[in-house]
């Protein structure tokens, strides 16, 4: 009898050992890619920034007149020699569809075109869910004629391509880019 | 039983260890994403704030140009390269801070200074002018070039200025001999009035911001030089000064106070007398002003006595123009 106690409480004992490694080892694996998670969705959130610091910068670079051709708070587009070869290029910057983005489960990532002359360059989505670009003149008031723009507003918002318990990882980046060819 | 527990405990210390160095490398690595992203920022501050810091060297020293290394600032540095022509200088800033680096290319042309236009040999805008001239005192509207010999443009006014009642007054009080030495246009004596609209506050403030050399209060003597026709400067001087003994200049001069010339003192540009409500204007020696002398202000009193000229001379003027540099800057492009 004692014998058959024995097998049983050391069962349970062992069990619950070996319940408690395997929530351990979730445990483990979430944190690890939740970690992972945000650390993809920093990178992802300093590469647009970086992207769009870089063209904003060069807007009306080697060109006279109104450097602006489209200036809403989704699309815009712009005159700049961007890639400093003596021509004059047209680049514009908008927002796809979020059902262009199959490749992940995140439903309302879309994907940031940028189109250069005709060249329509798209990358992965980043997680980019929503971008808002606004005007301002010279003393920092919202503008839409063309003329006064003196900054840049550029808002992303930016969510992790996967979720992580549940739901997806969230970020915000706003900058004020002040393009010096204005 | 417990060596079942020691592998248990081994087996999760090694789990958590994984897990640490995982979490831990993954800070690290977002950690140097923000880094790197600030080192960006920095190294382009950087290199931004170097052309500025050079346009602003190039406002000072009109003739700078070539390559600075390793400058330090805000905890990087910068190199910078000064190339081209005043009318299109490229301004190459290499910016670094961390192991980033940056470079910023702007392409700027020198303004040229703004001269007024002229009215006269001599211009005189007042309220109150009071006018004593004597001795063998020359004033010529007729243009002549620096050598005496004749002009090409046509000829202007003796003396100018702004009021009826003021020409008249300056006819009344010219004696016979030196109503003749009035020359210009409309025979002698050469006294006319004109209508000024320069904005004389504008025009001064500009070409003090623009100086190459500036005098205080004091006498100066022999040996003073401010400018060459060759090499013209904007000399600003703020006070009352005299010009004692043989000097020479040419360009523009612009004072904010009196002056006394005596000895020799040759003048090759534009001299205006701004600044002061009342100024005293003394040409007691035999020197020449080539181009033209305004004195505007509330209050003038204008005295010759010596055997000065004051010529109109369109090529002095020129010279000027073509030869002066401004300190303002026109961005044309500017690559960051």
């Amino acid at each position: 009898m004692s014998i058959i106690l024995d097998l049983l409480g050391s069962t349970i004992i062992g069990g619950l050992i070996v319940l408690m490694l395997m929530n351990f080892n979730m445990f483990q694996s979430n944190t690890s890619i939740a970690s992972d998670s945000e650390l993809q969705l920093q990178q992802n959130a300093k590469t647009l920034a970086e992207i769009l610091n870089h063209d904003f910068r060069k807007i009306g670079f080697n060109y006279d007149n109104t450097a602006f051709t489209q200036a809403d708070s989704e699309r815009i587009s712009f005159f700049s020699d961007i890639d400093r070869n003596g021509s004059v290029d047209s680049v514009t910057y908008f927002l796809g569809n979020p059902s262009e983005v199959a490749s992940t489960t995140n439903p309302k990532d879309r994907i940031l075109y940028r189109i250069v002359n005709n060249d329509t360059i798209r990358g992965p989505s980043l997680g980019l869910t929503k971008a808002k670009f606004s005007y301002l003149d010279a003393v920092g008031a919202e503008t839409t004629t063309f003329t006064n723009i003196a900054y840049v507003r550029a808002e992303l918002w930016i969510e992790s391509i996967e979720q992580v318990d549940g739901q997806y990882l969230f970020t915000y980046w706003e900058m004020t880019i002040n393009p010096r060819n204005l | 039983m417990g060596k079942g527990i020691l592998i248990v405990i081994l087996g999760v210390s090694v789990i958590t260890s994984f897990l640490i160095l995982k979490l831990n490398a993954n800070s690290k690595q977002g950690l140097q994403t923000t880094v790197d992203y600030y080192e960006l920022t920095q190294a382009r501050i950087i290199a931004n704030s170097g052309v500025e810091i050079y346009l602003e060297k190039l406002r000072r020293n009109k003739n700078l140009s070539g390559s600075f290394d390793d400058i330090s600032l805000m905890d990087g540095g910068y190199d910078i390269d000064i190339s081209g022509p005043d009318s299109l200088m490229t301004i190459t800033s290499s910016g670094h801070f961390g192991n980033t680096n940056h470079q910023t290319i702007v392409e700027a042309a020198r303004e040229p200074a703004v001269l007024p236009g002229v009215h006269g040999a001599l211009y005189i805008s007042t309220d109150t002018l009071k006018v004593k001239l004597q001795g063998n005192l020359e004033i010529d509207g007729n243009d002549r070039n620096i050598d005496d010999s004749p002009g090409p443009e046509p000829a202007v006014p003796g003396i100018a200025v702004d009021d009826p009642a003021d020409s008249s007054y300056v006819v009344d009080e010219l004696k016979p001999k030196i109503s003749k030495s009035i020359e210009g246009l409309g025979g002698d004596p050469s006294v006319h009035t004109v209508v000024d609209n320069t904005d004389w506050e504008e025009v001064t403030k500009n070409l003090i911001f623009a100086q190459d050399t500036s005098l205080g209060d004091g006498t100066y003597s022999a040996g003073t030089v401010l400018g060459t026709f060759a090499n013209p400067i904007i000399t600003y001087v703020h006070g009352d000064v005299h010009f004692s003994s043989t000097a020479t200049g040419s360009g523009i001069m612009i004072i904010d106070g009196n002056i006394i010339m005596s000895g020799q003192f040759t003048y090759y540009g534009m001299i205006i007398v701004y600044g002061q409500s009342s100024i005293e204007t003394t040409f007691v020696g035999n020197g020449g002003i080539y181009g033209s002398t305004v004195i505007v202000g509330s209050n003038v009193d204008f005295k010759s006595t010596g055997t000065t000229g004051i010529y109109y001379s369109s090529e002095a003027i020129s010279n000027a123009q073509i030869n002066l540099k401004s300190s303002r800057f026109e961005i044309l492009t500017w690559w960051e």
